[in-house]
């Protein structure tokens, strides 16, 4: 028997299930890489927030991050690993299953336990 | 956060060079406007106005890159073979999961865009042959005429720019939100193929260069609105 949308729901990879940090991955899987200015504007997060989800995306090795000098500033350069890519690309598929097994979901009539005796 | 969010996010990241109009289409179109447009204009407030318009095209083409950089940052596009790219368009037509396929460099897109063009440019050209060498009201068949042969080119040159327009906005996934390169792009091919009949003004090639390099410019500056509408946001401090 195939899982409910409440159990595919309850499956989903929970490092990638935050509006902010999917919206890091999905920018990074539109990409080869990219600053930290870039996804600081794209995902409208502050410097901070976005360090810290950066911090815990790199400790789970989903990206990496690089840092260079251009013009006496440090630049933060950040991009999938090869495992990010998978785990981004997996997500999007789940989530469009769990969308299909949603609309197909219909509530199960519970059926009463006979009562003792 | 709504699907449609992350789904914009993925687009504006994969077409952030694209999107860049200050750096490709405004400077192109000024030097259209600037070059040739106006060149069958020879009064002095036109003249300076050439002037104004090429220097400002030789500026952004000079400082459009850097600006861009140090607003908005710098993605690098992922490079992918442009057959890929071609049928991710055509097989992958519904939701963000599909769409979720990396982009090619802009070089490669050029030259499918180009080509595209050409061959429909060709076929429509071969379809509508007769139409095709209309002058004023009249068909007539080329004679090697002067008159003849540049009203030839300025009909190619709409059907290409309108081609060139409608090939861009299908590469840009048929958006919604890039409806304007439609628009444009229905306009200038309704001129190529329509105006012998309903303006044949328009077939004048200090008109034609006018419109076209206009139209690039509006197109630049409606894909800069678009990219600073969704990089132009910040969460609070």
């Amino acid at each position: 028997m195939s899982a409910t949308p409440f159990e595919q729901l309850a499956n989903l990879d929970r490092r990638v299930h935050d509006p902010a940090r999917l919206s890091i991955l999905t920018a990074l899987s539109a990409c080869e890489r990219a600053d930290f200015l870039f996804l600081q504007r794209i995902t409208g997060l502050t410097k901070g927030n976005l360090s810290s989800h950066l911090s815990k995306l790199e400790e789970a090795g989903l990206v990496e991050t690089e840092k260079r000098f251009v013009n006496k500033k440090t630049q933060t350069l950040v991009r999938l690993s090869g495992d990010g890519r998978e785990t981004i690309e997996g997500y999007w598929q789940e989530m469009q299953e769990l969308r299909k097994s949603a609309t197909r979901w219909r509530p199960q009539k519970l059926v009463p336990e006979p009562s003792p005796g | 956060m709504e699907i449609q969010d992350f789904e914009r996010i993925r687009f504006v990241t994969q077409r952030f060079g694209d999107l860049q109009g200050f750096r490709r289409l405004v400077p192109v179109g000024l030097m259209i406007l600037s070059g040739a447009g106006l060149s069958s204009f020879t009064s002095w407030p036109l003249m300076l106005l050439r002037t104004v318009l090429f220097a400002g095209a030789c500026l952004l083409l000079l400082g459009a890159g850097r600006y861009y950089r140090n607003t908005f940052g710098e993605a690098e596009a992922t490079q992918v073979e442009p057959v890929a790219e071609l049928s991710s368009f055509l097989l992958t037509a519904d939701g963000p999961a599909q769409r979720l396929q990396p982009s090619i460099s802009t070089v490669p897109r050029v030259l499918l865009v180009g080509g595209l063009a050409c061959a429909v440019f060709i076929i429509f050209q071969l379809l509508c042959w007769p139409p095709w060498v209309t002058v004023g009201s009249e068909v007539i068949h080329w004679s090697g005429d002067p008159a003849m042969t540049r009203a030839i080119l300025i009909h190619m040159l709409y059907g290409l720019c309108g081609i060139f327009f409608l090939g861009t906005w299908w590469m840009r996934e048929q958006r919604l939100s890039q409806g304007y390169y439609l628009g444009i792009g229905l306009l200038l091919s309704g001129f190529s193929a329509l105006s012998p009949w309903f303006a044949p003004a328009a077939i004048h090639l200090g008109v034609a260069l006018l419109l076209c390099g206009s139209s690039m410019v509006l197109a630049g500056l409606l894909d800069h609105w678009q990219l600073v509408r969704v990089l132009g946001r910040r969460e609070e401090e």
